[in-house]
């Protein structure tokens, strides 16, 4: 008895599978074209290609990889899991001699063999073709293997976790907003715990606004929330000393617990409340409040941007602080309410959900007031220079003419470093949110880094361009760094990519 | 074979089961039946595994049936609302049964599809009528040899000629198999044909859970007659030793159905001295009918 002896019931793997053939036959076609261009840009690397459009082109089509990646787990999600959200089809699979488990398992084998499919054909005929042409090696092709599988992966426990809690299809969309919400609070104040402080842009708001922005632009979304994995075969090791397998462990890690809480939640999961928007009462809580803290803030600060900023002309939005937190708090509310109706699926829901939006919105009074006064000294930390080991100074700020990028090992260097960047905390009203031109007035970047005994301090800041501030630093950095050069490097953009050869600067 | 003890399930606030008891005997036929919204398909979305009770005991010979992919293993379930996956012909749908029912047996299936005529193995399922598509799920249903079959409104749908068909083909199994049927319908005139007992519920209770036999039995409908002149006036009130469900006059004839044994009506009614006096077996829908009067879900003289 199969069904009985095994956790997996293989007839309904292959049947799924059988069923399922436009999708993989799709993602197959897709991956062929991503990966014929991922290896092509290998090519061109190993042969020292110089940048031209052409390599630009491919390289784009390179990065598909993770708009694949994305698309086909949660497409898989949806077509292994989305039987939770049809009440026919649901009661069909309970009525079968299954365990919940089982069935569970079942699904989410079927789904991870599907995103195989395709994943194993490209290696392959990568393989055969790589071994033609004798540029690369079978280890490398498996790590790309190894990658490209993790991030579909962990896209599709996403989607499994998502589908889990969601009674219906449409509501995926706005539990992946609460979901990614709550990764980004999360993100949030781990970065901060460990003192990896990206948050240099203007007030910790811009970087929620950033955030916000982000999960709003999937395209965007997946390339900064997907654990980001590119295939490095020929490439600059030096870019990402940590290697790309810690990124592994770390994705796997998440698909773990994803899959473990959708595993146990499904466990408990009340077939009758497939058609309710949310299956479970505590997820209804998290909903709301994810859901109204990102319309608050992600809405609330583009509106912001819109017409306060327009209107006062100026060049970042702080300085109004009170009109600020007017506009989130009624935008808070609305999302709030919003979120209401989306769970009780009516519209009547002001009087009753009053008290609990009254509690969502002091909530959130308190933690912009917080975020203004900065309580959790997140803007306007300056670490002791004693403290430091290194530093260095990149952005729009040469001395040389050249790209920007100075180092320094030495005490007077990361001192000068301190003391720019004291500058900068002293002048923060100067500071713009982002590096958009706002309203006239264009801005340059300057990144300041500093490893610590312990962390370290990454800031970057936009400063309006003949502003106060933009006169000091340029006045400090031309009186104070001293460069010296030891030769040529080779520079890379974030993706380990090749973009040119510079003299590598140092200063004390 | 089938037994449901102090069942309680809510839904939001509402109580759908309502401390409900039901027991079915192996090899018997058992009718569900009630009005519209009494909890029915519940009660068998219980007994399938498809909800977990919020109280009570659901068991199939002896065995939570929850989540216990063993005793699901031996039930055939056929639900009003039937599902097959799309693009699906009946041998897919034989292939995947197959790979998930232990019992699966094929040479029953050819012979089934070969007795049931009117099904063509090479078209997709989805797109047969609603009777087509009730054959095919007997055909499946029937093959994977369960002890237990359990049918929300099965024959829904078919054509008179295929209800007696497919109903005789399942009291085959009930007599050769000893297979334990549940069946919910509001075709009780059918029922009455196939069932050994019944359970009427109303409102997420179990009102009655009897023998067909023994719910006659405990029913009578009574004819009397009268000479023109000498007609009696009988009402509730005249006769409240005996508990009267309904009187009806119609020229010089009541008809009476009252709820206690032949032989009681018939000593008290005698005082009439009735021209004749006669009893008339009651079937399962005026049983049906005037029980669930009693539950304030009488039928009700509706005038636009």
């Amino acid at each position: 008895m199969g069904s009985k002896k095994l956790f997996f019931n293989f007839n309904m793997i292959l049947r799924d599978i059988k069923m399922h053939w436009p999708i993989w036959v799709m993602a197959l076609a897709g991956y062929t074209l991503s990966c014929t261009a991922v290896v092509a840009v290998g090519t061109f690397r190993s042969l020292d290609y110089d940048y031209d459009i052409v390599i630009e082109v491919v390289e784009i089509l390179a990065d598909t990889n993770h708009f694949f990646a994305a698309v086909l787990g949660i497409v898989i999600a949806v077509a292994s899991f989305g039987y939770l959200t049809k009440k026919r089809k649901h009661y069909f699979f309970e009525s079968l001699p299954f365990n919940r488990l089982s069935l569970f398992a079942t699904r989410y084998l079927f789904g991870v063999i599907v995103f195989m499919i395709p994943l194993i054909s490209i290696y392959v005929i990568e393989i055969i073709q790589t071994t033609m042409h004798g540029y690369f090696g079978i280890w490398e092709l498996t790590q790309w293997l190894i990658v490209a599988a993790t991030e579909c992966l962990f896209w599709f426990s996403v989607g499994v976790i998502v589908l889990v809690i969601c009674g219906r299809i449409g509501m995926a969309g706005f539990c992946y907003i609460a979901l990614a919400t709550v990764w980004m609070l999360f993100k949030t104040v781990i970065e901060v715990y460990s003192e990896i402080l990206y948050v240099g842009v203007k007030s910790g708001l811009g970087w929620f606004e950033t955030s916000t922005y982000n999960i709003l632009s999937p395209i965007e979304f997946f390339t900064d929330m997907s654990p980001k994995m590119s295939l490095d075969i020929s490439g600059p090791g030096d870019v990402y000393p940590e290697g790309t397998f810690i990124k592994v462990l770390m994705a796997l890690a998440v698909v773990m617990i994803l899959t473990a809480g959708a595993m146990l939640l499904y466990n408990r999961r009340k077939s009758e409340k497939t058609d309710d928007n949310l299956v479970f009462p505590a997820v209804k809580i998290i909903f709301s409040w994810a859901f109204a803290f990102f319309c608050a803030l992600g809405f609330g600060i583009m509106f912001i941007a819109l017409f306060i900023s327009a209107e006062s002309g100026q060049a970042h939005m702080t300085s109004n602080k009170i009109g600020i937190m007017v506009i989130i708090l009624i935008i808070g509310f609305v999302g709030y309410m919003a979120s209401c109706m989306i769970v009780e699926k009516k519209f009547r829901v002001f009087s009753q959900n009053m008290v609990k939006c009254g509690i969502f919105l002091a909530v959130l009074a308190v933690f912009m007031i917080g975020m203004f006064c900065d309580v959790f000294n997140i803007e306007k930390f300056v670490p002791d220079k004693n403290d430091c080991t290194y530093a260095n100074i990149s952005g729009e700020y040469s001395l040389t003419g050249e790209y920007t990028n100075y180092r320094s090992y030495s005490k007077a260097g990361i001192g000068k470093t301190v003391e720019l960047l004291q500058i900068v905390i002293d002048n923060f009203d100067d500071v713009c949110v982002d590096e958009d031109d706002y309203f006239g007035h264009s801005t340059k970047r300057l990144q300041i880094h500093l490893n610590m005994k312990e962390g370290y301090l990454n800031r970057t800041y936009y400063i309006p361009e003949y502003s106060t501030l933009d006169e000091k630093v340029t006045e400090f950095m031309s009186k104070n760094i001293h460069l010296y050069t030891d030769g040529y490097e080779r520079y890379y953009d974030y993706d380990g990519r090749y973009e040119y050869e510079g003299s590598s600067y140092y200063y004390d | 074979m089938i037994s449901v003890d102090k069942l309680t399930k809510t839904f939001e606030g509402f109580t759908a089961l309502d401390q409900l008891d039901l027991h079915v005997d192996k090899g018997s036929v058992y009718g569900l039946v009630g009005p519209n919204g009494a909890g029915k398909s519940t009660i068998i979305r219980h007994l399938t595994g498809i909800y977990r009770q919020d109280s009570g005991k659901v068991t199939i010979d002896g065995q939570e049936v929850y989540d216990n992919a063993y005793i699901k293993s031996r039930i055939a379930y056929i639900p009003d609302d039937l599902f097959f996956f799309l693009n699906s012909d009946i041998k897919d749908m034989m292939k995947y049964y197959k790979g998930i029912y232990p019992n699966f047996n094929v040479d029953r299936y050819n012979k089934l599809l070969s007795v049931l005529t009117s099904i063509d193995p090479k078209k997709t399922i989805r797109k047969m009528s609603k009777g087509m598509q009730k054959q095919a799920a007997f055909i499946l249903a029937m093959s994977t040899m369960a002890d237990v079959f359990i049918l929300d409104e099965p024959v829904d749908g078919l054509d008179p000629v295929m209800r007696r068909q497919i109903w005789s083909l399942l009291m085959q199994d009930v007599t050769e198999r000893q297979v334990t049927v549940l069946v919910s319908s509001h075709n009780l005139r059918e029922l009455e044909d196939i069932c050994d007992t019944v359970g009427i519920m109303n409102k997420g209770k179990m009102l009655i859970e009897k023998s067909l036999f023994s719910l006659q039995e405990g029913i009578s409908k009574i004819q009397l007659a009268f000479r023109e002149g000498s007609m009696p006036n009988i009402t509730e009130n005249s006769i409240d030793d005996i508990q009267a469900l309904s009187i009806t006059k119609s020229g010089s004839v009541y008809t009476l159905i009252a709820k206690c044994s032949d032989s009681e009506v018939r000593e008290k009614l005698s005082k009439y001295e009735p021209l004749i006096m006669d009893f008339i077996p009651l079937n399962l829908e005026e049983i049906f009918i005037h029980e669930l009067g009693g539950e304030h879900y009488g039928i009700k003289e509706i005038i636009l």
